[in-house]
């Protein structure tokens, strides 16, 4: 009896191993076929995102190819220096902190990586309205995507017979003190690696819902 | 050695002449010849088995498979030789169970009477009188006759005891070194209720009690004891005796032995209150050559059998066990108690329960091992199986494998057709509409304040604010705006036309700006709505400053 035990043991033992080997294989092929299934979805929903939002494609295509989607802390310098007489900014000061990646995951892709500059700007200007046509046309001049997250506007004076004498004099008054503070995003390509065989996992991406 | 029932014997009932001649007598007098009655089958015990009868004069060892006798072996004697003879031939089947049947004179009976307890409590003081009646060596039992009909309703009960005399212990010591499982001890003398219950339903007496004769006779002349008497009083024993022959062996001496000592138990029977009214059966085994020298005119009794060993095999349907010409009944007696299912006393002795619960620790250990390679196969057989599915999943994986792949191929076939750069694009487009969509700016909200904020409401400073969660990496979480107001309210002076104007200024932002948890942040005194409770000096304040400070409202996002 106790010999019938050791062989069913031993037999338990022998087709136990094959069992686990039947696991570890169907375990592998269910996460390679979840992989082909993940990237699958994600392409088609690019591709999908594409064929849908073609005006955004083609911008950021052109912007690429212009070289405008990465922020330069000297090209902002100048930009400013060109607005400041454009819009007459009188005491303007420019902060741009240096650029740092954003760390969200929500961000992370396989070709591109987004990093940022906090820019804070104080100027004085003579009506509140420049300073709407200014912000507005940040957006055009600079590379990158400018996020406003704080604009203040200090009404200082109404126009009256003095102010119309200064600006006569100076050819400008300060009638809005205005400090503006935004997030400056910057788009790089980055060369991706040796093309992967289907079914390698990709890192998570923005898939419409 | 004999049996006394005193007791018993006062509660008998008389029967009279009357009940002598009860129709249902008459009729088992009235039994058809032996060649046309028709013989029941006995039920009886399946399997092989040893039996081993022991008497004074020797011993017989039976091998018996289901109900035929397969060989018998006799010997005089408990010698070694002779010993080693009976050992080989239970070598032969080690697996067969063996049973000892007494027939010996060691042998002492006792009736008594117990108090009315329960039935539960009964055994234990049988047993506490047992162990005090008898001596610790003894191998003993008892046998519950049942209760008083009336009066305290006292149990009745026998006790049996054989004494453990050198023969008997030379028996036990050689039963106890073989590899057969023992059974049990049986005496031949108390056995016979059920043999000659057997012997009367094979002849077809009706089985209920008061149909037949209350008293039954059973002698068998055995080659090993002598001539066993047993008499049966309503089918329980009442009284037994073991004798021997004396003078020639010759038939007719031997019959006109059995006469006698027949003779001389009837008139003891009658000081147990036996009478010819309450009927007798006699039931004799004996030779063929004795048979037909029994004179029954001698008895005056209900039925009166006198039977060769060989008719009672008929009777009780045991194969193999006699031939027409045997002389004695050990055979068939032992034959018929090995092969009854059912037993009137089993005795047993401690050395023998020892090996008993060895066995059956033994038997155990096998059924559990058989449960354990059962249980192994069972769990063999779900391994298998699960085997079997994970292969069919494998293949369906696989299958499956192979269609995702032709659809990712497919996809990337028609993303290649489009002229589309998913890939590169894909990802910066990603990332450019995310940033979009967190892009808020003021002018929506500057816009909706302004046609509220009408004079003389001035607006002295706008703070604009936006949470950023970009770099906590929370970027899709939704903005809150947070935007101050400072006013002034230039040429209201009275505390009464800032709370109306207050009033209606709260009310239409509310109404306007629903998105917005909106609330005065500042109050100068002067403007309190309070108002009348707090100092307030136009002409020295507002003269004096010349312009009343700032209110602040607070717009937070909800």
């Amino acid at each position: 009896m106790v010999v019938v035990m050791i062989v069913m043991g031993a037999i338990i033992y022998f087709i136990s191993s094959i069992s686990d080997d039947y696991e570890a294989k169907n375990a592998d092929l269910q996460k390679k076929v979840e992989a082909i299934d993940t990237e699958t979805k994600i392409l088609r929903g690019r591709f999908t995102n594409i064929q849908k939002n073609i005006g955004d494609y083609k911008e950021v295509e052109k912007r690429l190819a212009d070289n405008r989607l990465a922020i330069n802390r000297q090209l902002i310098l100048e930009k400013f220096n060109e607005l400041k007489t454009q819009y007459i900014l009188n005491n303007l000061h420019l902060t741009v902190t240096p650029a740092q990646d954003v760390k969200s995951p929500l961000f992370t892709r396989k070709n591109s990586s987004v990093n940022f500059s906090v820019v804070i700007v104080n100027f004085d200007i003579t009506n509140d309205v420049s300073v709407y046509q200014l912000i507005d046309a940040l957006r055009d001049v600079l590379p990158g995507i400018t996020k406003l997250i704080k604009l203040d506007m200090a009404y200082q004076n109404q126009f009256d017979k003095d102010m119309l004498k200064e600006i006569s004099q100076k050819g400008t008054a300060p009638l809005v003190k205005v400090e503006m503070q935004f997030m400056w995003y910057g788009i790089n390509y980055v060369t991706p690696p040796a093309t992967a065989p289907p079914g390698t996992p990709v890192s998570p991406v923005n898939v419409p819902k | 050695m004999a049996l006394t029932l005193k007791k018993r014997a006062a509660k008998e009932k008389v029967v009279d002449d009357e009940v002598a001649e009860n129709p249902a007598r008459s009729k088992t007098k009235e039994k058809k010849p032996k060649g046309q009655r028709k013989i029941k089958a006995r039920k009886c015990l399946r399997g092989s088995r040893f039996i081993l009868f022991i008497g004074d004069e020797g011993a017989i060892l039976l091998y018996i498979k289901n109900n035929t006798v397969i060989s018998r072996q006799f010997v005089p004697d408990a010698s070694e030789q002779n010993l080693e003879e009976l050992r080989a031939s239970l070598n032969l089947d080690t697996k067969a169970t063996i049973t000892l049947a007494i027939d010996s004179m060691d042998q002492t009976y006792m009736q008594q009477t117990l108090p009315p307890v329960s039935s539960m409590s009964v055994k234990k003081l049988i047993d506490r009188r047992l162990q005090r009646d008898f001596a610790p060596t003894d191998i003993k039992g008892a046998i519950l006759l049942g209760r008083e009909k009336s009066g305290r309703k006292d149990w009745n009960f026998l006790m049996i005891s054989i004494e453990r005399s050198r023969h008997i212990s030379m028996w036990l010591d050689f039963t106890l070194l073989l590899p057969n499982r023992f059974k049990g001890i049986y005496l031949v003398a108390v056995e016979t209720e059920i043999v000659v219950k057997d012997i009367e339903a094979a002849m077809g007496v009706p089985k209920k009690t008061g149909t037949g004769a209350e008293w039954k006779f059973f002698v068998s002349h055995n080659k090993v004891g002598g001539f066993r008497q047993v008499v049966l009083h309503n089918g329980r024993i009442i009284f037994t005796r073991m004798s021997q022959p004396i003078g020639e062996s010759t038939p007719e001496v031997i019959a006109g032995n059995i006469e006698q000592e027949m003779q001389s138990t009837i008139e003891y029977m009658k000081r147990l209150t036996f009478s010819t009214a309450a009927g007798l059966d006699v039931y004799i085994v004996v030779s063929s050559t004795i048979q037909p020298l029994i004179d029954k005119s001698k008895f005056t009794t209900n039925t009166f059998h006198v039977m060769t060993p060989f008719e009672i095999a008929q009777y009780l349907g045991i194969e193999g066990a006699t031939q027409p010409s045997d002389q004695f009944g050990d055979v068939i007696l032992a034959a018929s108690i090995a092969t009854s299912p059912k037993h009137v006393l089993t005795l047993t002795t401690p050395e023998f329960k020892k090996f008993d619960r060895m066995f059956t620790l033994f038997r155990s250990q096998r059924f559990l091992g058989g449960l354990i390679i059962l249980g192994l196969l069972g769990y063999s057989g779900t391994i298998a199986s699960d085997i079997y599915t994970k292969s069919i999943d494998a293949d369906d994986l696989e299958h499956n494998q192979s269609l995702k792949i032709r659809n990712l191929n497919d996809l990337h076939d028609e993303i290649k057709a489009s002229n589309l750069d998913v890939e590169k694009i894909g990802d910066l487009m990603d990332q450019y509409q995310l940033l979009l969509k967190q892009c808020v700016l003021p002018f929506s909200f500057i816009n909706r304040v302004q046609t509220v904020l009408r004079p003389p409401i001035v607006i002295r400073q706008i703070a604009w604010s936006v949470d950023d969660k970009t770099g906590e990496g929370n970027a899709l979480a939704p903005h809150k705006m947070t935007v101050i107001l400072y006013l002034r309210f230039p040429g209201v002076t009275e505390p009464d036309t800032f709370k109306v104007l207050s009033k209606q200024l709260m009310a239409s932002l509310k109404g306007a700006l629903k998105e917005f948890d909106i609330k005065f942040t500042r109050i100068p005194q002067q403007y309190t709505e309070e108002g009348l409770s707090v100092t307030f000096d136009k002409d020295v304040l507002i003269q004096k400053k010349g312009e009343p400070p700032d209110v602040v409202m607070t717009f937070t996002e909800l």
